[in-house]
């Protein structure tokens, strides 16, 4: 798993990225400190959710794909039927890039959780 | 060793902090007991002082059977630990090795917010604990006026 995610941080401005369930509770991550990424994960489950309550619930399918955009940086996130990815990246950072990559990314942390 | 003490302010302040961490995550209850399964302080429930006193009995036990195993496993005390029902989940949080914080929460909550959130509300309350040797009241003291006045009454007394 980790090896998947560490794909993402060959990307330029990228600080860090974790793989969280729906619950906000951290499964792996690469980079940032233990703290941070607790909060990262506590805050992006918690804006998912709020996200499936008024949008519907996030499917394998179809996703919710979302950016926070901050003044010092932005967090990228996916949210699947089980997993969340979230990445952590400076303001310069391709989010276009970043957008392709945590969808193949998802795609293989899926198969891996089904073996 | 730093303790709790109840005063009205410090009551206050702890109310503030947990309606504060109940607003952010969500959770239905909180309750504060010592490890002598004494309850402390409760927001969020509305049972009798009877099933208060079990609760905090019962989840004084629980977590100190887990310092055991903790011990055991060359700890002094696990600082989180998770229960799950069908309806009502149960976090126990321990502040140091005398507090414990309960969260009672439902699928409304989300387990990881409860976790970072808990960090916050452990830090307000060890910053509202005080040290041992700091006197709250006042020590009564007599001034000689006083002192002159009882004498004078108990010479009077053996005259």
């Amino acid at each position: 798993m980790k090896n998947t995610i560490e794909k993402i941080t060959s990307i330029p401005g990228v600080r860090g990225a974790a793989v969280i369930t729906k619950d906000g509770l951290l499964i792996d991550k690469v980079f940032y400190d233990n703290e941070s990424s607790e909060v990262v994960g506590a805050m992006v489950a918690q804006i998912s959710r709020e996200m499936e309550n008024s949008l519907g619930k996030a499917t394998d399918e179809i996703p919710i794909l979302a950016t926070i955009y901050s003044s010092n940086g932005e967090i990228v996130f996916l949210s699947q039927s089980d997993f969340i990815i979230a990445v952590l990246c400076e303001k310069k950072t391709n989010i276009g890039v970043i957008t392709i990559k945590i969808k193949d990314i998802a795609v293989e942390l899926k198969e891996q959780l089904k073996k | 060793m730093k303790q709790l003490i109840l005063i009205p302010d410090i009551i206050n302040k702890l109310e503030e902090a947990v309606n504060d961490y109940m607003i952010t995550t969500r959770v239905r209850a909180v309750i504060i007991i010592n490890t002598a399964g004494q309850l402390i302080f409760k927001t969020g429930i509305k049972k009798s002082d009877n099933f208060m006193q079990s609760f905090s009995a019962l989840s004084a036990g629980i977590f100190n059977a887990t310092v055991s195993i903790a011990k055991l496993i060359g700890d002094d005390y696990f600082e989180n630990i998770l229960q799950e029902g069908k309806r009502i989940n149960l976090y126990y949080s321990a502040v140091n090795n005398e507090i414990i914080i309960i969260t009672a929460y439902n699928q409304n909550a989300i387990i990881g917010v409860i976790n970072v959130m808990n960090k916050k509300l452990k830090k307000n309350i060890l910053d509202l604990m005080t040290e041992d040797d700091i006197k709250i009241k006042k020590q009564v003291s007599f001034d000689n006026e006083y002192k002159d006045e009882v004498e004078n009454l108990l010479d009077n007394m053996f005259k």
